[in-house]
């Protein structure tokens, strides 16, 4: 994905690569709870989609 | 103590005091040397702690009062340390005689026998402490004591004598600390029996006529959600208890992060190196805060610090599982494992209606959510809401208010001042958001190896 990883350590000035990929998590999170992006739980995963197509199809389902 | 009758103590000059003597004594030293007075209690330097000390020197019975998971139980188990580590009794006593003046019928006798030949026995400070958890169960015999017909019969004696008597709890405590937890789940009327203990300093056992001095320190802890879901303190032993002290949460995350880590079982042989930074620690303490702060959380049941720790051990778990799963050798935490810190919220935290209404574990992730907000706030740029654009565009052109403004009598207000930027947030949000519309999604797991994860 574009930009992610670039956009997580513009920000926090990561140690390792553990410690980047958890505040790439963290952005998705953020856009999420702006209720910029869908988030989808399952069992113990996360899934972000994109939030229109996402809802949209949900209300069909 | 190498001290082993009454004369030898006399000999070596031995002053007996009361217990409250003792423990303010102990007490006025320990602070004076800078001593800590109650070792791994955290955030109640300049509250609890003061009014304890307080309540100690002037002699006072205590009852801490405070919700669930607010050290009150470990702060009474703490007295014992403002006690002598060791004190003399007479040997075999039930009540633990002091060998200068003996109080039950037995040790005065064997006081009169024996003289300065009287064996004693030496009696360490938690063998001086005595707790009783407030059952409903509990009786005044537990409690004070009662006649054992056992006991008359086998030695002959009638119902008269004082050696008839099976001593409670209390008695058997005497010349220590007696604490009673959970007060308000005592019946109200066995919570009577107290009254006389707590006043007169003696108790009566079945109308006897035999009224034994008892030198006894009663603490007390009560959870204030009790008085009206489970019990009540009667009025008369809430007055007869001198110093009520209320115990409170954290008010740092700092510091409940630093009960949590002396309290947590985190210190594991795991054969993998577990990477937990300070704010993923803080993020676990902030859903306690955020629960605390809650509408859909009932305030008046309180949310534990038990949550906190349970939800650390439960965090640690998950990325020793996942390093069995994927076999990876560093373990760093991730969103998804907060899904599995469920099991440690949704059984501590009590809901309001609403709450109730959304279930538990709506209401769980709710909290974990806020908590997570509460973290990405600290480093990330806002986002901008979707529709606050929208919103900010309709507002500026809506020229209603120029129309008609008189309407409801209100004057047209200045622009604002504020300076208006272009977009919130960082440049790049836009274009990961591009790559979502494009169709793209992203399924992250806790069981993810960790390159799996990163591509």
């Amino acid at each position: 994905m574009p930009k992610l990883a670039d956009t997580a350590s513009k920000y926090i000035q990561a140690e390792s690569d553990r410690e980047l990929a958890f505040w790439m998590e963290m952005v998705l999170e953020a856009l999420h709870q702006s209720l910029r992006l869908a988030r989808e739980d399952l069992d113990s995963t996360i899934t972000f989609h994109e939030l229109m197509k996402f809802n949209v199809l949900r209300t069909v389902k | 103590m190498n001290l082993h009758t009454l004369g030898e103590l006399r000999a070596a000059g031995y002053q007996i005091r009361s217990v409250k003597d003792e423990m303010r004594a102990n007490l006025l030293r320990k602070i004076a040397s800078g001593e800590t007075t109650f070792p791994g209690i955290h955030g109640y330097e300049r509250t609890v702690v003061p009014a304890i000390h307080n309540a100690v020197l002037s002699k006072h019975d205590i009852i801490l009062l405070g919700l669930r998971g607010q050290a009150k139980t470990r702060i009474l188990r703490s007295l014992t340390l403002l006690l002598d580590e060791r004190i003399p009794v007479i040997e075999g006593c039930e009540i633990n005689d002091s060998p200068f003046a003996p109080i039950c019928k037995r040790c005065r006798r064997l006081a009169a026998e024996r003289g300065e030949e009287l064996p004693i026995a030496w009696m360490s400070r938690d063998e001086r402490y005595r707790e009783k958890l407030a059952t409903p169960d509990v009786t005044v015999a537990d409690l004070i004591g009662d006649i054992d017909p056992i006991k008359a019969a086998n030695q002959r004696l009638t119902y008269a004598d004082e050696e008839v008597i099976h001593y409670g709890i209390v008695p058997r405590t005497n010349r220590g600390i007696f604490a009673i937890n959970e007060l308000p789940d005592l019946a109200p009327r066995i919570q009577v029996a107290l009254l006389n203990i707590l006043e007169e300093r003696d108790l009566q056992i079945r109308g006897f006529p035999v009224r034994i001095p008892l030198d006894v320190v009663l603490v007390f802890s009560a959870n204030p959600e009790d008085y009206t879901s489970r019990g009540n303190i009667i009025t008369p032993l809430k007055d007869r208890i001198d110093s009520q002290i209320l115990t409170h949460y954290p008010q740092s995350v700092a510091t409940a992060r630093r009960i949590t880590e002396q309290e947590a079982w985190l210190d594991r042989d795991e054969k993998v190196a577990i990477e937990m930074p300070v704010y993923v620690r803080d993020l676990v303490e902030n859903i306690a805060f955020v629960a605390r702060g809650s509408e859909l959380v009932d305030q008046s049941s309180g949310v534990s610090a038990r949550l906190t720790i349970a939800a650390m051990e439960l965090l640690q778990s998950n990325l020793e599982r996942r390093a069995a799963i994927t076999g990876d050798k560093v373990i760093f935490p991730r969103l998804s494992d907060l899904a599995m810190l469920l099991p440690a919220i949704t059984g501590k935290v009590e809901m309001v209606y609403e709450g109730e209404q959304q279930g538990a574990e709506v209401v769980a992730r709710k909290l974990i959510g806020e908590a997570v907000a509460k973290l990405y706030a600290t480093k990330l740029p806002p986002v901008e809401r979707a529709g606050q654009q929208t919103r900010r565009t309709y507002e500026e052109n809506d020229d209603l208010d120029e129309m008609f403004s008189n309407r409801r009598g209100k004057k047209k207000e200045p622009p604002r001042e504020e300076p208006r930027t272009e977009s919130k947030g960082d440049p790049n949000y836009e274009l990961i958001l591009a790559w979502f519309a494009d169709g793209n999604k992203i399924t992250l797991s806790d069981e993810q190896p960790f390159d799996d994860s990163a591509n």
